[in-house]
This record gives structure tokens, sequence and C-alpha cells, in this order.
């Protein structure tokens, strides 16, 4: 027995495996399983078993893993970090390696191992990793396992943001509402953990020969390394995925001991079984209650605010169904000619948005007896016009609305009402009985209920129970106010130092509140909500998240008792109030049983956006078309009645132009990618381009293919959209064998306004070509001309006196440089005065007409198709026009000083086209922007002071 | 503004602004420079005051202010608020606007805010650039620069434990007296003293260490609750940082007026001043530089024309957002100096380094195969398992490096 064994310990997010190994590099033992947070325990059963397994002997051990690090101090074990214990193992087991993609519970990894090791985890960001599939999978009501058997049997591939959960989520929610199949969407799951792995992990580094699979999501989910296989287009030798693959950096730790210290096993179980004290690193937070009696006051007070109930079954007379298809839950009511509930029906809808609905009103239609007859219904929420259709119902409403009915219910007064529910929150105050202002989460469903639920999943409790005893936690933990995918890091690190379920419950609670507060309205205290507050939406049931409010906010509210069905039970009122003695439409208790609907899918045909469309036929030939960004989706003609979109205008004033053919053009041809400032200046450079005597070619619309292209060579995961589809039309233009690619730095832009501070262009319009140049490998291997200098616009003379500088460097005389600045100058100032013009023409059309407008602000390039996501056409679907902000800023002259310093001149319109919609009655203004750009965090506040001081 | 106002600063680095504070006293100022050291409320208080897509910076500053006049301690009608702005096409250069609304939204709106800038973006009656106070602010920056250099060189080799810290107070207690008074011959004794004690201070004889560069986005660069306490972290994990000179960053954004005189049509004569500005930083900084350069264990500072010449063939020296061209020349200038080893810390997010930080590291990579760089973000989010993991695999590599480099020596 004088053989000395070394031991790996891999604690992870959310496994703990060990591996214990002999001198001939036989594995003896190894085994894996989910801690649930409790590391010491899980590792004190894996030793056990060990123990069964080889008898009590001596080891060498070696911890690694991002949940090992505080545990190997209290064990006085050695430490890996586990990157280094991975690439241990694959010298041994699969020299010729070129890349290692490992995928664990909550990290990410490549390793590059051809011309020295390098290696990429992922920083901020979860996205992409087994607890991002584990989300993803109990959105469609299975596991990680169902999930690769779904995709088995895939068909289509729909695109879905994996960089976060949250996004994912919000692609995939409209997916299963709309019904797409299941299979299709486990496949598009793992293809966006693929997209989000090779884009966001690899970060400009492409993934090339022998590849490596490792870690338990490669190793169980069959499917998701096939979608690597298939998008890295790897042949069968190429790919390396060992049976031990989940085990890998738990042998790699094995392999690297020094051999040192032997401990017994038994000793180490000891140790372990008794339990090691941790510190805390994550912040704790005041108990929810510091009393049981506090506890029952505060019960005590809420059981007040109850809705009338009424007896469905000996109800007589009229009565009114109200709707709420939300996008994970469908809620149902039904009230009496006096507003009594009579029924009421609230379910998750189980990724079935419609089933779901069906299967509640048939409920409603069993229960009800022959006194009582429904005369009018209406539907809102999320999936209003589906259910609207489907059911033919008698109207619709949007959500808020129907919530402030609701909410007037309870307290005609109510001035304030927060709404959380699923994945969405909502503030919606009131003033003089109207609607005055709603926010609502933004890009981000940061800390809404469904994230407690899928918490309260993977920690193996129910919801209700999850809530409950975070009452009487003793230490919550501080989550802070960030992006769910950040808090799931907080939580593991509290975990890993022993937090229990019950401070966990109630941190997430005062999570959710501190977004809502501050991160979705923004405010700095409760006063500013207003002073008689109603909480509601689902997660308001949850007592944890209501005290939360309280104490935060310094204030009682109201929390109806029927708090997760008020938009149903608003629309049910609604549906009351415009009730004329007319019968209802909707389908009958017999033509409801016969319901039958199908779903498909299918591209539209009407633009090259081929947006996918969701088909929902149902029986008697009815259908209903969502997923259309215009109206030619659902069969009508775009824009018939020809209402101005200047988007669209501007997309084909901007870009329309008839470039040289190649025998006009003496000195050959420039490529020009169509991104960030190009969407100012393009008119600029191709009128230069042309009158020197070059063919200009520009890359074609961005779409998905276009990004995708690109992909590879983005160095940076977290910046902004726009940025990063600049690294496809680079390679579009490459591809296209373009000799000579021209993408200039534009530090200050035109200075349109004198008034204002400066006249920069954001740091990523300013100086993306330098990431081009740096970053897009085929730059350097091919012979390609690529050319990025700096330049000012800020007036005729310093444009042209820098063109001269730059291009009589390559032979050109400067007067026919000077000639050609000249004519450019004068078509992008005819450009500018172009859309002015459309501007004020619109602005006269709606005078004439009567109709309304929206100034849709963004920067320039908003107006890529594919950034603006066929807002613009919506928008005018409804019949309301859509001007750009440059085509009115010009009438339009801000008050300063203002607060933030206006210094970059895309804004600076931005601000300007502001200040002239607050005079205007018929204009509205919604700003664009984009996520991860920073600037929007000033000038959205910007924009809203102007706006505000209007009133 | 100066007698009976109190002046609030908040903090950025620590070693720096030790010497600062007592330079501006001297001077008539009543400047506070806020204690970050408890940095949970004041990211609290900034995330309540701040939009939360800010980034960190603006956020840890706006929190130090605010909580700070919420804490009582000031009299609020005798009291204005000091913020440094760099200009540029910079979210940083907002931190202003920020501090505004949240005073605003407070219910402080009459509290001033001074804005201390190079480039004079709000004229500001509330500091006098007399030639004393410049004279004495540089003096103090050039110390902080020395300390930063000597320290971090030294202590992870001391002998005897605690030996550099106790020589850094001491120094730091002589310097915080002799900015005040300031005999510029007195400076350069200083400048030379600090040296060459540090120079001499005993240290673990062969001990070797990885070397392990400090750039990034200048507030987290410099200000340990910001960074976690880097470097701290790295010389706990067995490396010794290396932290350039804040200096440089004036001299980079004085430099930067050349490129806008010459190619984007900026004043000619703002380019004479700052260059004029150049000269006179770096007449003052010659002692300290004469002093490391003849060290045995330190290096002097680069010059800034060097930087900008170094870093010109990666990126182009008009990336002049943030710490634009800077920040690869820093990181340049580490790999040849022995350090390739290098933290790049930027806030989430951050924008100019989307490009010069983050954007450069495949092409320093290619430049310089030694590079092992790891770009870490900061945020008030973010997991600090996951930043240590991101570091020690650096430091893994480094160290492994060290090791391999060692060997054939021994031979």
């Amino acid at each position: 027995m004088s053989e000395l064994l070394t031991m790996g310990v891999d604690i992870g997010s959310t496994t703990v495996k060990i591996a214990i190994r002999n001198d001939n590099g036989d594995i003896l033992f190894s085994d894996y399983e989910r801690h649930f947070a409790n590391i010491q325990q899980t590792l004190a059963l894996l030793i056990g078993r060990a123990i069964e397994k080889i008898g009590d002997r001596e080891v060498c051990p070696m911890i690694t893993g991002s949940g090992g690090l505080t545990i190997s101090k209290h064990l006085e074990v050695p430490f890996i970090q586990e990157v280094v214990a991975v690439s241990n193992a694959l010298e041994f087991y699969s020299p010729k390696t070129d890349v290692a993609i490992e995928l664990g519970g909550e990290d990410a990894k490549i390793i590059y191992f051809t011309n020295g090791i390098d290696q990429r985890m992922n920083g901020i960001c979860a996205g992409g990793t087994g607890s991002f599939i584990d989300q993803m999978a109990s959105l469609l009501k299975t596991d990680a396992a169902g999930l690769n058997e779904y995709a088995k049997s895939y068909q289509a591939i729909y695109p879905i943001a994996a960089r976060c959960g949250v996004f994912a989520k919000t692609d995939i929610q409209p997916l299963i509402n709309e019904g797409a199949t299941k299979p299709d969407l486990a496949a598009s799951i793992f293809q966006a953990v693929v997209n989000q792995t090779i884009s966001g992990l690899a970060c400009g580094k492409p993934i090339r020969g022998n590849v490596a699979f490792l870690g338990g999501p490669l190793h169980f989910l069959t499917e998701l390394r096939q979608a690597f296989i298939r998008t890295l287009k790897l042949t069968d030798e190429q790919v390396y995925a060992p049976d031990h693959s989940h085990l890998f950096a738990a042998i790699g730790s094995a392999m690297s001991s020094q051999k040192d210290n032997p401990v017994l096993l038994s000793a180490m179980h000891d140790r372990l079984a008794n339990g090691i004290e941790m510190a805390f690193e994550v912040n704790r937070m005041a108990p929810l209650f510091s009393s049981k009696e506090e506890y029952e006051a505060f019960s005590e007070r809420h059981s007040i605010h109850t809705v009338g109930k009424g007896d469905l079954a000996s109800y007589e007379g009229d009565c009114f169904l109200g709707i709420d298809a939300g996008s994970t839950t469908t809620k149902l009511a039904l009230v009496g000619e006096d507003g009594s509930l009579l029924y009421s029906f609230y379910s998750n809808n189980n990724g079935s948005l419609l089933k779901t609905t069906i299967k509640a009103l048939k409920e409603v239609y069993s229960l009800l007896p022959d006194s009582a007859r429904i005369v009018r219904t209406c539907s809102t929420g999320y999936g209003e016009l589906l259910v609207k259709a489907a059911l033919m119902l008698d109207e619709g409403e949007v959500e808020t609305v129907a919530h402030y009915h609701a909410a007037a219910f309870f307290n005609p007064d109510v001035d304030c009402i927060l709404d959380i529910g699923g994945q969405d929150m909502k503030c919606i105050q009131i003033k003089n009985g109207t609607v005055d202002k709603v926010q609502l989460n933004e890009a981000c469903s940061s800390g809404c209920g469904s994230f407690i639920e899928t918490f309260a999943k993977s920690l193996d409790y129910e919801v209700a129970d999850f809530a409950k005893i975070a009452l009487f936690a003793e230490n919550p933990i501080d989550l802070g106010s960030r992006c769910t995918v950040f808090m799931n890091s907080k939580v593991k690190q509290a975990q890993k130092e022993g937090a229990t379920v019950a401070d966990i419950s109630a941190g997430l609670a005062y999570s959710v509140i501190k977004n809502a507060l501050y991160k979705v309205i923004k405010v700095t205290s409760a006063k500013e909500l207003g002073s008689k507050i109603v909480v509601q939406g689902g997660t308001f049931y949850n007592d944890a998240v209501l005290r939360s409010f309280e104490r935060i906010a310094g204030c009682e509210v109201i929390r109806p008792d029927i708090a997760g069905i008020m938009g149903a039970f608003g629309a049910a009122l609604i549906a009351r109030d415009h009730y004329e003695g007319t019968a209802t439409t909707m389908i009958s208790r017999e033509d409801l049983n016969d319901l039958k609907f199908e779903t498909s899918m299918a591209r539209c045909k009407g633009c090259t956006n081929a947006c996918l469309l969701t088909i929902n036929r149902f029986s008697g030939g009815r259908q209903f078309i969502s997923g259309n960004r215009c109206e030619r989706g659902i069969g009508k003609e775009k824009n018939k009645e020809g209402i101005p979109n200047l988007f669209e205008y501007k997309l084909k004033r901007t870009f329309d132009y008839e470039p040289l053919t190649i025998t006009q053009a003496p000195r050959g041809i420039v490529g020009i990618p169509r991104v960030l400032n190009m969407y100012e200046n393009y008119p600029f450079w191709f009128t230069f381009f042309t009158k020197l005597g070059y063919r200009v070619i520009v890359s074609p619309a961005s779409n998905r293919k276009i990004y995708e292209l690109g992909i590879e060579s983005i160095p940076s995961e977290s910046e902004c959209y726009p940025a990063k589809l600049a690294h496809g039309h680079i390679s579009w233009l490459i591809n296209q064998k373009v000799p000579y690619i021209f993408y200039p730095c534009i530090p200050y832009e035109h200075k349109e306004d004198e008034g204002a501070g400066n006249h920069y262009n954001c740091p990523i319009v300013t100086s993306y070509g330098e990431n081009i140049k740096n970053n897009v490998d085929e730059l350097k291997t091919t012979d390609v001309v690529y050319e990025n200098p700096f330049f000012s616009f800020e007036n005729e003379k310093i444009i042209t006196d820098g063109l001269v500088r730059h291009f009589t460097a390559k032979g050109i005389a400067k007067q026919e440089i000077r000639d050609a600045a000249h004519a450019a100058w004068e078509e992008q100032m005819a450009i500018k005065e172009d859309i002015r013009r459309k501007g004020e023409e619109t602005l006269a059309y709606l005078k004439e007409t009567g109709r309304m407008g929206i100034v849709l602000a963004g920067r320039p390039y908003h107006i890529d198709p594919e950034i603006h996501h066929g807002i613009p056409d919506m928008i005018c679907s409804y019949g309301v026009a859509v001007l750009t902000e440059d085509s009115v800023s010009h009438l339009g002259c801000v008050d300063r000083p203002m607060i933030v310093v206006d210094q970059w001149m895309y804004h600076t319109r931005l601000y300007n086209a502001a200040a002239f919609v607050r005079t205007q009655e018929n204009l509205e203004l919604i700003q664009l922007n984009s996520f991860g750009c920073g600037l929007d965090a000033v000038t959205t506040d910007g924009v809203s002071d102007i706006l505000t001081t209007a009133g | 503004m100066r007698r009976n106002y109190t002046l609030l600063a908040p903090q950025m680095s620590p070693i720096h602004f030790r010497l600062i504070e007592p330079a501006l006293r001297a001077h008539g100022y009543n400047i506070e420079v806020l204690d970050s050291n408890d940095n949970r409320d004041a990211i609290d208080v900034g995330l309540q005051y701040v939009n939360n897509d800010a980034c960190y910076p603006s956020l840890i500053v706006v929190g130090q202010i605010m909580s700070a006049l919420q804490s009582g301690k000031y009299d609020l009608n005798r009291v204005a608020v000091m913020i440094s702005q760099t200009g540029g096409g910079c979210r940083a250069t907002n931190y202003i606007g920020f501090i505004r609304r949240a005073l605003q939204k407070a219910g402080m709106g009459h509290i001033p805010v001074i804005s201390i800038s190079t480039s004079g973006i709000e004229k500001n009656p509330g500091l006098e650039y007399t030639p004393s106070l410049l004279k004495s602010a540089l003096e103090a920056l050039i110390y902080g620069d020395i300390f930063m250099r000597v320290l971090y060189r030294v202590r992870p080799y001391e002998l005897v434990p605690g030996s550099a810290d106790a020589l850094y107070e001491k120094w730091n207690a002589i310097c915080a007296k002799d900015v005040v008074k300031g005999r510029l011959s007195k400076f350069k004794k200083n400048c030379r003293d600090i040296v060459k004690e540090f120079d001499e201070l005993p240290v673990v004889e062969g001990l070797k260490k990885p070397r392990v560069g400090v750039v990034g986005e200048i507030l987290v660069k410099f200000l340990p609750t910001a960074n976690n306490h880097l470097v701290e972290l790295l010389e706990q994990e067995g490396a010794e940082a290396v932290c350039p000179d804040l200096l440089d960053f004036f001299l980079y954004c004085c430099y930067d007026c050349n490129f806008k005189s010459e190619f984007l049509g900026k004043s000619k004569k703002e380019a004479r001043y700052n260059n004029l500005a150049i000269r006179l930083i770096e007449w003052f900084r010659k002692p300290a530089r004469k002093a490391l350069a003849a060290s045995k264990r330190f290096t002097a500072p680069s010059h800034i024309k060097d930087l900008a010449e170094k870093a010109a063939p990666i990126v182009s020296v008009g990336n002049m957002t943030g710490e634009g061209w800077f920040l690869t020349a820093e990181m340049l200038e580490l790999i040849e100096e022995g350090a390739p080893n290098i933290v790049c810390t930027q806030p989430f997010a951050c924008l100019p380094n989307h490009i010069v930080g983050k954007g450069v590291i495949k092409e320093l990579r290619l430049r310089h195969p030694e590079s092992n760089i790891v770009a870490v973000d900061y945020d008030p989010g973010a997991s600090e398992v996951n930043q240590l993991n991101r570091i020690k695999l650096m430091l893994s590599t480094a160290q492994k490096r060290l090791n391999a480099s060692k060997e054939p020596a021994k031979q």
C-alpha cells in the first residue's frame, strides 16, 4: 500500500466532482453530485463513497473550481486554477487538441493551445452556460436532459439572444406563446449557446483545428455538442469528447497534485462532516420582520383589501369576463353586475398561452349556471390580440388601462400602481384620473417574479414555501440591484459562504424591489411615487416581496387580495362599463369544445426583412398571424395610405446612390461598410470617392447573416449591437474581394448647433475603425488595403485639409481632392436640408390631416432595419407618422445650460428635437437606444428632463 | 470659496490624495477628501441617485459625495463639491451633470459644484490656479507617483514584514509637510532620498515574483475600493504590482492637443500652451526621473512623446476619449519593461476601453507573444469570485512562465 494516490476535487457552481488517481494514471474512483449550495456535505458524501469503494487510503488532494477557493483555504488543501487543471489533463489525454471548449454550470471557457496557451473565460456575464440552459429548460417545463431530447427532432432554428438569460427569455417567451414547437425551441436555445460562446467568449479568436468538448453540459447534452460541431464545421477526427469530460477538471487537478501532504480520506471526511465555519463575504441586510408580532400586525393590515366575492353557482343575471393573457400566466376574472368577483383563474400558461386560455374558458362555461350569462368580454395583456382573435372577444384593452380600472376599484384616488409580474415590471402613475406615465422594465427583467420562481426551483423549493421561509430569515443577503445573471453569481457566492435558503429568499425579495425602484422607476424616495400606492402582480403574493417594498420605500401600500389577477379583473370591469345591451360575440360553449387550432411558421415574402411569421389557424377558417413587423405579413399592402415614414425616407436618401461602373472608375473600387458613422456621412464619402473616380461599393443592409459573418472577430462582448455589426460588414466587403476598404474614424461631427458644448461622436462611433484594424484577421492575411484615418467634420475647411493630407499621400492632386471634397460637402449639406424639408412637409401633413406623429429619436444608425426591428413600420401601421430626430431638431432649441454636459452631436439633435416636440400638440417622442450604450445613461435623463419640464 | 467653505472632493487615488489634501489646505482651501473605505454605503447611495446604466466610476463618485452630504457632518450652506472633469467624448465628462442632478433630487441644488479641469470646460470662480498652488499640487502628484513606484516595487520582497509600509509612512509624513512649505531644493532632495532609502531597504535576495501591471480606466485603476483592492490582492497572491504614474494621464491630455491641432483643425495656440505645460511638468518631474534612473531597483517614467510613438503602430494617437491611446501605450510600456502580465481594469461596458483596452489585446499578443493580459470589468454587481478567478488564471500563466525562465538559468 505504499503507492501514493492523488485526489482532484472540482467544486463548480452547481456540482462537486472528485477523481482519485494512481501513479499509472488509472482512475480508481470518480463521481459527481449536485451540491444545491451545500458544498461541505456534498463533498463529504462523495468522499464517503470513495472510502466505500477503495477503502480509507491516504491521498494528496488538490482542489479546483470556482466554488473551491474558500473551502480550499479552510481545509488547507492546495488550490489550482481550473483552466490550468484542464490544460494539464488535456496535455495528457489529447495532446493534439488545438482548442478546448468547456462549459460549466456558470462558467464558460475556451482554451487555445496552438501558438502558446491562451485562455478565455466568461467575465461578468453568465449567459450561455449550464445555468443558462437550465433556466431556459424550465421555461419549456423540462430540464436540460429533456431539452436535449427535444432538440433531436428540430426543424427550424430561431434567433435567440444568449448574451444573457434575460434577453433569451424575452426572445423565447413570444415564440412559446405563439406556438413554436419545443424541438425547434430547444435546438434554438442550443444554437444560442453556441453563438454566445463563439461570439462572446472567443472574443475575436477563431476556433479552428481539433476541438475538445469538456464539462457537464457538453458531456450530457449531445445535441448541444452537435450544434457546436455543426456551427464550427468540424469533421469527426477533429472532435475530442472524452468519456469523462464532465470530470475533466477534477482529473486534471488530481494530475497536478505535487504529491505532498497526504491525508487520510476519513480525516477529510470527518472535518467536512463536522462543518467548517466560513466568514461572510456577501453583505447582509436587516431581517424582514424583527418579531412574530410584527408579522402578525402586517398580515392583519393587509387582510382588509379584499374584493367582494359572489357565488357563481347561485348567481343570477349578467356577468362580464376579463382575460389577461400574460407572457407566462393566464388570468381570468368573471364579475357580476355589482362588480363582485364570481370566478377567477390564475395559472402558469406552461408555454402555451392559447391552450391555457381555452382550458380556463371551458372551465368557466362548465361552472356557469343557467341563470347567469356572459354578456361582454374583454382581453388584455401580452396576448391580448391573439386571444381576442381566437375566442372572438368583444374588445381588447391595453394592460395599463385595465390595471388602472382594477386599482381604482380598491382606491379611487390611487396615484401609483406598481405591478411586478412574471417577467415584466410596470409602474403606472396616475394624474387626474388618467394614466400619466408608464414605466416598463426595458431590456432587462431583473428580479421579476420568474426569477424568484427559477431560483426556488433550482433550490428544490415550491414558490410558496420559498416565499414563506424568507419572512424570518436572519441575515438576508444583499444582492444589489442589477441584472439577474449577476445576481445569480452573487447568490452562488453567498451559498458558498453558507447562506441559508431563507437568507437567499429574503435577499431576492429585497432585490426585486430595489430593481423596481432604482432601476425601472428610477426614484430616489418613495415619495416620488405617490401617496396612494397599489401594488399588484403575481409577485406581490409573496409576502416577503411586499414587506421589502414597504421597508425600502418606507410607506404602507395596498395589496389587493386578488393582486395576481388585477389585469383580468380590470378587463372585466371595462367590459362591464362598456356593456350597452348587445350580446357578446364570444365563441359559444359548443364551438369552444370544437375549437381546434394549429400553429405553423412561415417566412414573410413581403420584403427583404423576411420576418418569421407565426400563423395560428383556427377551426372555421379563421387565422391570426403574428411576428410581422409591418402589414404585409398579414396580407395587407404596406403603408397603403402613404403615411410619412421618415425612417424609410432617410435610409433611401442616405444610401441610394448609383456608383460608377468599373469602366467609368479609373481609380478602381473602394468599399465602405454600412455602419455607425456612415449612416450620417455616407453621402459625403460616396460623393467624394465618386468625384475622385472610384467605384463605391457599400455593404448591404444589415441582417442576422451579416452579423454572423463577423462574430469571430468581436473583441468585447459588452459592446453595443451596432458596433458588433461592423465586423460583419467588413467581412462582407472582404468576401467581395473589394481591394480597398475605407472606414474613417470621426471624433468630431459637423457642428450643427453653436450653443452645444462640443460636437463629439461617441467613443465607439469615433474609433470603431481601430477595432476593425486590430481584430479582423483577414485585413492582415489578404492584400486588401484598409484605411481608417481620423478626420474632423467640424466644418468644410477642416475636413478638406484632412482629406488633402491623407489623399495626396496616395498620389492624388491637391486641387482634385479639394474639388471632390467641396462637392461632397455640398451633398452632405443637401441631404441634411432635404431631411429637414421632409420634416417640415410631414408637420404640414399632420396639421392638414389631424394625424399624430412620433419623433422616433435615436442616432443616425438607428435607421438600420436590423437595429430598429421594424418599429417605425409598426408605428406607421397605426396611422401615425414617423419622424427622425434630425428632421425636426432644427426647429427646436433647448434651453441651456442643461444639467448634462451637451457634447455629443448626435445627442444635441435629440435634445433639440425633444425641445421642439414639447411645443407641439400632435407630436410625441420615443427615444431609441441600444443596450450597452453608456451614453444613453446620460442622454435619456437629459431628454426626459426636457420633456417633463413641458408637463 | 476659500475660508468659509468646506470643499468636498471624492477620493480617487489615496496614495496621491493624501498629499494633495495638505497642499490645497495650505493655500486656504478647506478641502476634505472623502473617505471611501466603507464603499458599500457609497455605492448604494450612488445606485439611488445615478441612472443605474451609468458607469461604475460615476456611481462611486456621486455615491461618495451624496453619502457625505447626507451624513449631517457638514453645514450644507457652507459646503461645496469639487470634481475633476477630463473633457473628451467620454461619459466621465458628465460626472458633473450626474452630481448636479443628484443634488437637485436630494433638494441640495444650491450646493456649488466646482469643476477642476485642464481643458477648462466649465469656467468656475471657485478655484484660483496660482503658481504657488499649482506647484504644491504638482509636487504632491510627483511624490505620489514616486511612492507608487518604489513602494509597490519593494514591498513584495521586503525582508522585514511591514518595513516598506513603515518607510512609506515616514516619507509620506515628511512630504505632507513639505508640499506646504515647498522650497524647491527640499523637493529635489526628498525625491532623491525617498528613492535612495527604498533602493536600500533590505529585501529577500533572489526572490522572484511575477510582475503584474495594472492599467485601465483612471478611477478604477487607482481607487482600491473600485477595483476591490487589486494591488493588495496581487501582492497576496504572490505577485508584484506595477502601476504606471498618475501624472502621465495629465500629460496625455495635454499631448492630445497636438493631434487635435495637426489633424482635426483645432487651435494651434492651445497646442503650444499644452506643450509648454508638458515641458513645465517634466521639468518638475526631473529630480524624480533622475533619482529613479540612477537607482538599482527602479525605472524612470517614459516621456509622453515616446509613449505616443509606442502606441501609434497599434492605435492612432487620434483615440482621445477616456484613456485613449494612452492605455495601449501603458500596456506596451509594461510589456517592454518586464511586466508582460497585465490586469486591464475597466468599468463594465466602458466605451473607449472596448477599443483601446480589450480591442488591442489580440494585436498586442501578436506583437508580443509573451504578453499575458486579463481584462477585468468592475461593477457594483460584479462577482468578486469571478474576478478573482480570472486574475488567478492570469497569475498562474505568469508563474509558469517565470518558472520556465528560471530553470535554464540554474543549469
